[in-house]
């Protein structure tokens, strides 16, 4: 399945709510989760920065 | 060995001997210093010598004489011996400002070059981290603007400019992400938004995407912005 990850939605993502934190888990390939939250993790939360939110992310393979 | 400004690519230097003064002006492409010897003040060292007071000693020569490109490398080769060392972006950050400081136009333009080139270098190879680099250039921005010398001024633009096109354009170190078995490998990424609104947390994650988007150094599918994404069972 091929989609494009500016256009995540509730349904290629799974989300659920854990006290006063929402958590978001989208499956792909592990090459992509790589590239996702290393090094460019850095450089999106950087853009974020400005908006003030915390964000975290995280790899895990299966 | 004591020959100056020199780069090893993909040498095997084991049991070379290197004379301590001028590992700072070497530069390591592929090329393994573990096993490496050295010299300093005509006395042979075993790397496990490179103690705090030795290096210490070293560092404060390096400092006197303004050598602050070679300061910089120093750091990045020794701090993994060290038990007290700055971060490298505080390093590098240190030689940039006495590089600044030197009382020299032209050595103090030739050393802040040389760092750059040092900067530039480990950041290729994976010895210098991207928060490292945004520490770095987010002090070089301040200092560019603040600068009464055009020359130097115009210098720490142009470098910020060039690393953040780096940044955003991709050139990192990759050689981790292309291992085959990892393309069909699946994983879960996990995004942690902090509050409870399922369609603001929706929102942040595809923003994140949105920004890192031109970042990513590979395109995993012949179509730009589309990637390989496995649907939940």
């Amino acid at each position: 399945m091929l989609v494009k990850l500016a256009e995540v939605t509730s349904q290629n993502a799974r989300l659920e709510r854990v006290n006063s934190q929402i958590r978001l888990h989208l499956m792909c390939d592990l090459s992509v989760a790589r590239l996702i939250t290393a090094p460019s993790k850095e450089l999106a939360l950087r853009t974020l920065h400005s908006s003030n939110v915390g964000l975290h992310m995280q790899t895990f393979p299966t | 060995m004591t020959p100056y400004n020199f780069m090893f690519k993909k040498c095997d230097l084991s049991g070379v001997v290197f004379d301590l003064d001028y590992i700072g002006s070497y530069l390591f492409d592929g090329t393994s210093i573990g096993h490496v010897k050295y010299k300093y003040l005509d006395t042979e060292l075993d790397v496990t010598a490179l103690d705090d007071p030795t290096v210490r000693a070293l560092l404060k020569n390096l400092e006197e004489n303004r050598r602050y490109a070679e300061l910089l490398n120093f750091y990045i080769y020794v701090s993994p011996s060290l038990q007290h060392v700055p971060n490298l972006a505080q390093a590098a950050i240190h030689a940039l400002s006495g590089a600044l400081a030197h009382p020299h136009p032209i050595e103090s333009n030739e050393a802040l070059k040389n760092i750059f080139r040092a900067i530039d270098f480990h950041f290729s190879v994976g010895q210098f981290r991207i928060s490292e680099l945004l520490t770095v250039l987010q002090w070089v921005r301040s200092n560019a603007i603040v600068i009464p010398n055009f020359e130097r001024s115009y210098l720490l633009d142009e470098r910020a400019n060039y690393f953040e096109r780096l940044l955003a354009f991709g050139r990192y170190p990759t050689e981790y992400l292309s291992d085959e078995n990892l393309l069909n490998t699946p994983a879960i990424i996990e995004f942690v938004y902090n509050g409870i609104s399922r369609e603001n947390a929706l929102d942040e994650v595809r923003k994140i995407f949105k920004a890192i988007d031109p970042a990513l150094p590979i395109r995993l599918s012949p179509t730009p912005t589309t990637y390989s994404v496995l649907p939940f069972a």
